[in-house]
């Protein structure tokens, strides 16, 4: 059976800094992923599994007031658990642990819109580059690094590239780690990594042209701010693409 | 200002550079139709990732000239540029879209000390 979309995955790595002081990189977290969708107004955070669960976990986010803030909650199985605070932004989820069978929601506002999924044996979502902010003096330049995986058992993905195939901010870049699997990480993530970042126009072709099942590539992305930019909240979005039998 | 460490390197090691950056091939896609630029922001604005990535390759299509994707040669572009770690613009040669790279950097060896007694 060929490799379908659904097995391409963007994991995070082990080390997603929140600050400018930890390190950046390293091995792929199978358990974390960089997809959650921003709030589209302020609202508070609502969670809910999907059967038996007593785990609990965080929200990290921005409050309306722009404070960094957290908020701990428990959940109560397929029962909605709205939380109190009321949430400009969210920056991550993270539960406690991991569950073999339960998936678990986050919706902004009661019965609201789904913003994130965590899925089986997993625990965090996130969004790129927390607390980064422009400077008024010199441009700042940040790489994050999340892995394109292909979770397919037994095919490899021929072919293999990888696009980043939206950028409306336009301040986005992307570069691939020299091999598949490596656990390359710098010291913070204004720490240059010496690669060459392409944009959006650009198709990047995996080391060794194909994925092999399990394989994973790591993909820098590198956020630049100019001098004194203005705040955004934007996205982008990372395509692993290639062929199969 | 930054340095260009291309000109830190002797001819063997920028050959060896050069090697560096053509081992991983960068294929230049061609441009992206406004309309379908602003179509993706749309998309991305609602959170529907999947079909901004899927508009992105169709608006990539030029069925009038017959390309879907432009096929130059990225690294030459790079190669031939700074190799500072600087963000510079671009244009490609072959369909004229302009973009943004950032450039390598190479830390040259360290000088031995060629004649020193062992």
């Amino acid at each position: 059976m060929s490799i379908t979309a659904a097995e391409l995955i963007f994991f995070s790595s082990a080390n997603i800094p929140a600050d400018d002081a930890s390190t950046s990189g390293g091995a792929i977290s199978t358990t974390s992923r960089p997809e959650l969708t921003q709030w589209s107004a302020s609202a508070v955070a609502a969670v809910i599994s999907d059967g038996a669960d007593t785990r609990t976990g965080t929200v990290y986010g921005r409050l309306a007031t722009g404070v960094a803030d957290s908020e701990a909650f428990t959940l109560t199985g397929a029962v909605e658990v709205v939380l109190a605070k009321t949430w400009e932004r969210i920056q991550r989820i993270v539960l406690d642990s991991t569950s073999a069978s339960r998936t678990v929601l986050l919706k902004q506002g009661s019965g609201g819109t789904t913003r994130a999924t965590i899925t089986t044996n997993e625990t965090t979502r996130h969004i790129s580059f927390q607390n980064s902010a422009s400077d008024p003096s010199a441009t700042k330049a940040r790489a994050e690094k999340v892995f394109g995986k292909n979770t397919n058992g037994t095919l490899s993905l021929l072919g293999a590239t990888v696009t980043l195939t939206a950028d409306p901010a336009a301040n986005i870049t992307i570069a691939l780690a020299a091999s598949v699997d490596d656990s390359g990480s710098v010291a913070t993530r204004l720490t240059s990594t010496g690669l060459t970042y392409s944009d959006d126009n650009v198709a990047l072709t995996v080391p060794g042209t194909n994925l092999a099942a399990g394989s994973a590539i790591g993909v820098w992305v590198l956020q630049s701010l100019g001098i004194a930019a203005a705040a955004t909240k934007s996205t982008y979005t990372l395509k692993l693409a290639g062929t199969t039998i | 200002m930054a340095t260009d460490t291309k000109k830190l390197l002797n001819a063997k090691q920028i050959e060896e550079a050069e090697a560096f950056i053509r081992a991983q091939p960068r294929i230049c896609r061609g441009p992206l139709r406004e309309q379908e630029r602003k179509a993706v922001a749309q998309l991305l604005d609602e959170g529907r990732l999947e079909e901004a990535k899927a508009m992105d390759e169709t608006g990539r299509n030029h069925p009038e000239t017959g390309a879907n994707t432009c096929g130059a040669d990225f690294n030459n572009i790079v190669v031939a540029g700074p190799w500072d770690g600087r963000q510079h613009p671009y244009k490609c040669p072959r369909c004229g879209v302009v973009g943004k790279y950032t450039a390598p950097t190479f830390a040259a060896p360290q000088p031995t000390n060629e004649g020193d007694p062992v």
